[in-house]
């Protein structure tokens, strides 16, 4: 079991005016291996959710156990590049985590191997990458600091096609080397092919869990309708 | 970093808050006059004694306009010992006269950031220096960039709270050496600032694709007028002001 939640509950600026209750009474369990897709649209608590899984936010009731190290991606990762160089930025993660420069040096480079960027861009400023490399050296920083669950807000969000197919390739083979996965999107086509749980949220609740089949019946349509969303099309996938 | 309000401004619908700003930036500034030219106990007691039916009439809760000068209190009470303790002839007057300057001072700025909106105080500051067009200062074009500037301050704080989480779940932190506080500094400023510039070019692309002339006339979608409400509060203050006066060149002690 790398990831449960038992009955957690968030409230945002509590005892203010702006008070609001991100997040009602979640339960659910991730398997080490798992593939959880969240899906909900915006302000149904996704966001807030995968904070909870990092610590990043501690629920207000219920208890979140974390079996592992996670590592978060939110969205457009690009955001937070920053050092000078690629292999710095990717081997920032690390170093944080207390490794010296040589073991933060080859975890950053395996990690960039993984995601696929050569050794040409080691050295490169990371403002001079491309919007997908950029995404792909921020999934780095996070890898390099081997996370046993990983977690990522909308991967693929503002992605094309092909980038968006090979994105979730690479998600494919680490969950299958054992990464957990919990990963959030709205894109239900996408949580149709590669998910093995996924978790549908409408204002904060838990509505739908199960595997593809059992949320994507048509049963489903009125719930999941409800929550802002909609039946992936049959026969698609990316 | 969440909890910094910007400007401190307290809704309500006051007199104060009804007032025209580019008026109240005025009296603002005529005030720290009036208080510079007091000198003696009946002076100061008029000018606090208006500065305290304003805060009566404000609408806002007494305790947010205390706690303006929640930091300034002990500077203020020191300096005043001190000049009371080294001031050659009427320790006690100067003293005084010390602290409820910079008491008042500091209140009227609160009760002018906590009645009129940001918003507000750019579009009267822009009315008020109109003037400084005459010898060419750029005041419109500078008003503008106040606006847009106000504007984007909770946009960034958001942005740079966003950029903090992402490297948090790095292991970024504010505590531990300075050298790693350090890091985490130069993790959250780089981006912010690369994102602010994108989003200013972003901006000017956009303000000039909806054909922005930089020496077009403009006019405003609020057009703020001068109401009776602001005819009252003026000879209001023109009274008091004048009296303030009266009473330093008319010493009666």
């Amino acid at each position: 079991m790398a990831v449960r939640f038992s009955n957690v509950s968030y409230i945002y600026s509590r005892g203010t005016p702006f008070e609001k209750k991100a997040l009602s009474d979640i339960s659910f369990e991730a398997e080490k291996g798992d593939f959880v897709c969240i899906c909900g649209k915006t302000g149904s608590g996704k966001t807030t959710l995968i904070k909870l899984v990092n610590d990043l936010l501690r629920p207000f009731s219920g208890e979140v156990s974390l079996d592992g190290r996670s590592g978060l991606l939110f969205q457009f990762p690009e955001d937070q590049l920053f050092a000078p160089t690629v292999i710095e930025d990717v081997m920032y993660g690390p170093l944080n985590l207390g490794r010296n420069k040589d073991q933060a040096r080859e975890g950053a480079e395996k990690a960039l191997l993984c995601v696929g960027l050569g050794p040409e861009l080691y050295d490169r400023n990371p403002f001079t990458l491309s919007g997908g490399q950029k995404r792909l050296a921020a999934l780095a920083g996070v890898l390099a600091m081997k996370p046993s669950v990983l977690v990522l807000d909308e991967p693929t969000a503002g992605l094309d096609f092909r980038s968006s197919r090979s994105l979730m390739a690479l998600l494919h083979r680490l969950n299958t080397d054992g990464v957990t996965i919990i990963m959030v999107t709205h894109e239900m086509e996408l949580a149709q092919e590669h998910a093995k749980q996924i978790l549908v949220l409408d204002k904060g609740r838990l509505v739908l869990s199960g595997s593809a089949g059992d949320v994507f019946s048509q049963r489903n349509r009125t719930v999941i309708e409800k929550a802002g969303l909609e039946l992936p099309e049959p026969g698609s996938s990316l | 970093m969440r909890d910094v309000t910007f400007g401190r401004y307290y809704p309500s619908r006051g007199p104060l808050h009804e007032t025209s700003a580019s008026l109240k930036l005025l009296f603002f500034a005529l005030y720290i006059v009036s208080i510079f030219i007091s000198k003696t106990y009946t002076g100061l007691a008029v000018c606090t004694a208006f500065l305290l039916i304003c805060i009566f009439i404000s609408r806002v809760p007494l305790g947010r306009v205390l706690r303006s000068f929640r930091s300034i209190i002990i500077i203020a009470l020191v300096s005043s010992v001190i000049v009371y303790l080294t001031h050659p002839q009427d320790g006690a007057l100067a003293a005084v006269v010390l602290f409820v300057r910079l008491i008042s001072a500091v209140c009227v700025s609160a009760l002018l950031t906590l009645t009129t909106t940001p918003s507000e105080i750019a579009d009267g500051l822009e009315k008020s220096l109109s003037f400084l067009r005459f010898i060419h200062v750029p005041v419109r074009d500078i008003a503008l960039s106040v606006s847009i500037t106000l504007h984007f301050v909770p946009v960034l704080q958001e942005e740079a709270e966003k950029i903090y989480c992402a490297q948090k779940a790095r292991g970024a932190s504010f505590s531990g050496s300075l050298s790693h506080k350090a890091s985490t500094v130069v993790a959250v400023l780089v981006p912010l600032f690369s994102s602010a510039f994108r989003r200013a070019g972003e901006l000017a692309d956009s303000m000039e694709s909806r054909c922005y002339d930089y020496a077009c006339e403009r006019t405003a979608f609020h057009e703020s007028r001068f109401t009776s409400y602001d005819v009252l509060a003026g000879l209001l203050f023109a009274a008091y002001f004048l009296f303030t006066i009266c009473v330093r060149l008319m010493p009666w002690q």
